[in-house]
């Protein structure tokens, strides 16, 4: 009977503890994106770790993505790793901190890397130590006519990089002062660097945006230059293509031109900037616009930002006259897409 | 591998608590693989029998060498500094979980917090993390849970990446008894 009455107590207890130790488990949910572009991503690998507890999913067309973890007792790190992955795009790891039963409403961005994963090891390796920390670089490639006997190769592109850098810096100084709010990130000093010869071909558009992906450059410039004599005096002709680096929505990597002709005698002398044209100052702050675009996509004083943005533009669109049409066209493109975002904002 | 040592190690006071570590390090590869509160116990037994030994010795103390009374000094220190610390650990206990910031410090183009993991190492360069040990690759962020044992602490985080060389990080007392995050300036030393 004692025995009987053993088992029965030991089921009892049994019955009692069950429930506990039934399973429990944890929903995660989210959506992952394109960083740039915000565009949804299916087809991105979504793992999750839960303590000890591993789960996945695959997104949809949407880019929503579901992992449940079934569990016994619950981990006791309140946090969950998530780890993406899809080709083309750089693998990333996020931990979520559990303050609630469930995760849901998570948003991830995933970067395109084919461009910089197109470039070859030696190229990386070349390249290696040019790369930007910032992103507030602009590489100048050697120009067509560099290392030849003429006039022309004699001016390098250390001088160049130098008017070009003091130009943009006097440029931005003036905007600064007519803007009714200045982005911060335009007063923050930026550079110009130069790259080896063997570096690239400019008409080589994808492998040049291979470059600056890699290289994490704020643009790209190069082109050719020549000696030419024009009313009795020679000048510096200098046909430069730039390439605008940072993406975001509406604005891939795209070619712009710049020509400048610049009196010889004034050269060698402190005022080879003036002689350059305003097209220089007018796409590096349409690369800066872009960038402080992009990086506002996760900031939490977007609208601040983006307004500051939109009242740069304006100011250097005051600037031009009714003659510079192709250079307040560019500037009002990107506007347009500066409004949208702030529309998207709920601001006016 | 790479060590690094984020304690000040001029530290005076901290001492005689790194000379009962040294001691636990030593015996630890000698093959000696015991608990660290069984050394602590069998040091804190021989410094305190040695103490008493020296106190009988010396009385009246005027009468002996300064040899001996440095080692008297010595033993009580050892005996001091081990009854500190496990009342410190009994007043203040460490957390279970440890977390903290790799900060990257490096310009590599491919980041090399992606797939980067961390593990909690004892004395003896044993695992004793349990759960976690992810690095979030955007903020360096980590958070490790791991098995609390009396007069034991994690002594080393272990950095292991898959471009990266394996860094082993000596995680500061002070930093662990405050419970404050262990921020680590991560400099990736790429794998050829």
């Amino acid at each position: 009977m004692t025995r009987v009455l053993r088992v029965f107590l030991a089921l009892a207890a049994i019955l009692l503890i069950a429930p506990n130790a039934r399973g429990a488990s944890l929903v995660v949910r989210g959506v992952v994106v394109n960083e740039t572009t915000g565009v949804p991503l299916g087809g991105v690998s979504v793992a999750g770790e839960y303590g000890n507890y591993s789960g996945s999913s695959v997104t949809n067309s949407e880019g929503q993505f579901e992992i449940r973890f079934s569990y016994g007792s619950p981990p006791k790190l309140r946090e969950v790793a998530i780890i993406l992955k899809k080709s083309g795009y750089g693998e990333k790891t996020k931990i979520m901190q559990l303050e609630q039963a469930e995760l849901r409403d998570l948003r991830f961005s995933m970067t395109q890397t084919l461009g910089a994963a197109a470039l070859g090891p030696e190229d990386k390796s070349r390249l290696g130590n040019e790369v930007s920390s910032d992103g507030r670089t602009l590489f100048l490639l050697p120009y067509s006519g560099d290392g030849g006997p003429d006039a022309a190769s004699a001016i390098s592109l250390n001088r160049l990089a130098e008017a070009v850098h003091r130009f943009v810096t006097a440029d931005f100084q003036e905007l600064a002062k007519n803007a009714s709010s200045f982005p911060p990130a335009l007063k923050a000093p930026f550079s110009i660097r130069l790259l080896p010869k063997e570096t690239t071909v400019l008409s080589d558009a994808e492998r040049l945006t291979s470059i600056g992906r890699y290289l994490n450059a704020l643009a790209l410039a190069g082109g050719s230059k020549a000696v030419v004599r024009q009313g009795g005096t020679d000048k510096l002709l200098m046909e430069s293509k730039f390439l605008i680096i940072p993406q975001t929505a509406g604005f891939d990597a795209y070619y712009l031109q710049i020509d400048d002709i610049v009196p010889m005698r004034q050269i060698n002398t402190l005022k080879f900037h003036e002689g350059l044209s305003d097209y220089w100052a007018l796409y590096i702050l349409l690369a800066f616009s872009i960038k402080e675009m992009r990086d506002t996509e996760t900031s939490p004083d977007r609208r601040m930002r983006l307004e500051q943005i939109r009242s740069c533009l304006k100011a250097k669109k005051a600037q031009y006259g009714p003659a510079d049409k192709r250079k307040v066209a560019s500037i009002d493109t990107l506007l347009k897409s500066v409004e949208a975002k702030l529309r998207q904002t709920g601001v006016r | 591998m790479k060590d690094i040592d984020l304690e000040n190690p001029f530290s005076v006071i901290d001492l005689p608590r790194k000379m009962v570590e040294a001691l636990e390090s030593v015996l630890s590869s000698a093959g000696i693989d015991v608990p660290a509160i069984f050394i602590q116990i069998l040091l804190l037994v021989i410094s305190a029998v040695l103490a008493f030994v020296l106190f009988k010795k010396n009385q009246p103390f005027c009468r002996k060498g300064i040899v001996s009374l440095l080692g008297l000094t010595a033993c009580c220190l050892l005996v001091v500094s081990i009854l500190f610390n496990w009342v410190m650990e009994l007043v203040q206990p460490f957390p279970d979980k440890v977390s903290g910031h790799l900060i990257r410090q490096d310009r590599l183009p491919d980041n090399p917090l992606v797939g980067t993991r961390v593990s909690l190492l004892d004395i003896r360069k044993n695992e004793i993390s349990l759960e976690g040990g992810r690095v979030d690759s955007d903020e360096g962020y980590f958070g490790v849970y791991y098995q609390k044992r009396f007069g034991d602490r994690p002594y080393y985080l272990l950095v292991t990446s898959p471009v990266c060389k394996q860094q082993r990080i000596k995680i500061p007392l002070s930093r662990l008894r405050a419970r404050s995050p262990i921020d680590v300036d991560y400099v990736c030393e790429v794998n050829r």
